[in-house]
């Protein structure tokens, strides 16, 4: 008797289902999500204030305020004035020009309860014309005393084989290591470049290497394609600029088809916290970790 | 199978909505699944499901179990957009051949019965769905598509035969 003539099991049914659908993960925020449209427009709560409160209030913001003008925002506009500043004035002038002229701040998210990270989406730009989307994200670690975070990317970056046959104590960039090698570039490109062992190359070697590694961008589940630039900064946290590009995708048609529709979208970023150890597994290092995510909401209209 | 009759919807919608959405939602999903095969479609059914069980949650008397009530308002907004001139006219479907392989290994009849359940006649593949997938009795199944018990019989009937599904050994309905 052939496969096609086999008889099956009820149970053969819940069993394929599950199987063959497996790739379909409930989403973290529904629950969230089915409130908030539920709802619709939440009204802000009056409430009644005496004028010491509001006083208090007052002076609390003042003070806010001030702290706030003091700490410096490695957004976009930051990015392409500092770090990308010869992107921005040599190579691509007008293309930054129009990304900045469609950057959103302070832009709705929500994410995944990460116990190593904090992930921030702190402005995105599209621009429709050039089939263009970009965002910055800025990680920090949730116990800073406890590790220093650096983006994986930015461990062997030079592309070096790292493994067993490797040089135990390579002299020059480029050759066969048995150890990872980390790379940390200054935040505006202005300082030097450190690279070597995590131990030799960390501020804290003491502490924990904590690496960050974000997936694919996604948005409806269709795949964007993507550049990154990353670079750590001054408080420790990591910024990661992302550049997407639509005629590049794979699902090209229905990202744009989505993006024709909507007036916004919501954008999605895997990524994995790894603790990393010297001699780990590359399965690891490379696929182990805690997965998190972080959503965003861009305007596209 | 059990089926809880005249669920305990506590007064707070938003905790009974978290509970739905934590005990059903993978279910659904995979079902609007197979319905619309279109992932972001499908993960779009349920969250109007669940936004459409959530304004109703006062209305719902616990004439059928939470999973009957849920499953019926996701069929309909299902056919609802299998319906819409936009979903006509851009039918960006997953064929089976598309399918992500599965995680684990699996068995080759599995595939094949897979295929075949998404290639069944939405009539058939309804029936299937609610009776084997949900363990649904016929009777919930004739009320969550609004047909008669006996046309729920002689559709299950017809779809195990076109799927060579044995009686023995189905899910116990009470």
């Amino acid at each position: 008797m052939n496969n096609n003539q086999t008889e099956r099991n009820p149970e053969d049914v819940r069993r394929a289902i599950d199987s063959r659908l497996s790739f379909l993960t409930p989403d973290p925020f529904l629950a969230q999500k089915v409130m908030r449209e539920a709802k619709g427009e939440t009204p802000k709560m009056k409430r009644k204030m005496s004028l010491g409160l509001v006083i208090a209030l007052a002076l609390a913001l003042l003070t806010l305020s001030v702290a706030v003008a003091e700490i410096i925002r490695y957004n976009q506009t930051w990015y392409f004035e500092n770090r990308g500043a010869g992107y921005a004035n040599e190579v691509y002038p007008d293309k930054v020009q129009a990304i900045l002229d469609n950057l959103t701040e302070n832009i709705e998210q929500q994410q995944t309860n990460n116990s190593y990270l904090d992930v921030i989406a702190q402005d995105a730009s599209y621009v429709a014309d050039r089939d263009l989307l970009t965002f910055t994200v800025r990680v920090a670690a949730r116990e800073p005393e406890k590790y220093e975070l650096h983006d994986l990317r930015v461990l062997d970056t030079d592309g070096s084989y790292v493994g067993e046959g490797g040089e135990e104590n390579p002299a020059e960039d480029g050759v066969d290591r048995a150890n990872h090698w980390l790379w940390v570039t200054s935040a505006d490109m202005k300082g030097p470049s450190r690279f070597g062992p995590p131990e030799q190359v960390m501020n804290s070697p003491s502490k924990t290497l904590l690496l960050f590694d974000s997936g694919p961008v996604t948005m409806d589940g269709l795949t964007f394609d993507a550049a990154y630039d990353t670079f750590r900064v001054d408080d420790g946290a990591v910024i990661l600029y992302c550049e997407c590009y639509l005629n590049e995708s794979g699902d090209a048609e229905e990202l744009k088809t989505i993006l024709t529709e909507r007036d916004a979208v919501t954008i999605r970023v895997n990524y994995r916290a790894v603790e990393y150890h010297e001699g780990m597994e590359d399965i690891a290092l490379y696929q182990g970790g805690e997965p998190g995510m972080v959503e965003f909401m861009v305007k596209v209209k | 199978m059990e089926h809880v009759k005249g669920p305990d919807i506590p007064m707070n919608k938003d905790e009974t909505i978290t509970r739905l959405v934590e005990t059903y939602q993978t279910d659904l999903l995979r079902m609007s699944f197979v319905y619309l095969r279109d992932r972001a479609l499908a993960e779009d059914a349920v969250q109007e499901t669940f936004v459409k069980a959530y304004k109703s949650l006062d209305s719902f008397r616990g004439d059928s179990s939470e999973k009957t009530w849920l499953t019926r308002i996701l069929i309909n907004t299902c056919k609802d957009t299998l319906k819409t001139s936009w979903f006509r006219h851009l039918d960006r479907r997953m064929t089976p051949e598309d399918l992500p392989e599965p995680a684990a290994p699996q068995d080759g009849d599995e595939g094949a019965l897979m295929d075949e359940i998404l290639r069944l006649p939405a009539k058939y593949k309804d029936v299937i769905l609610l009776y084997y997938y949900e363990n649904m009795p016929e009777r919930e199944i004739a009320d969550a598509l609004n047909i008669g018990v006996s046309t729920v019989s002689v559709r299950l009937s017809k779809a195990r035969k076109k799927l060579r599904i044995t009686l023995e050994g189905g899910p116990r309905h009470e």
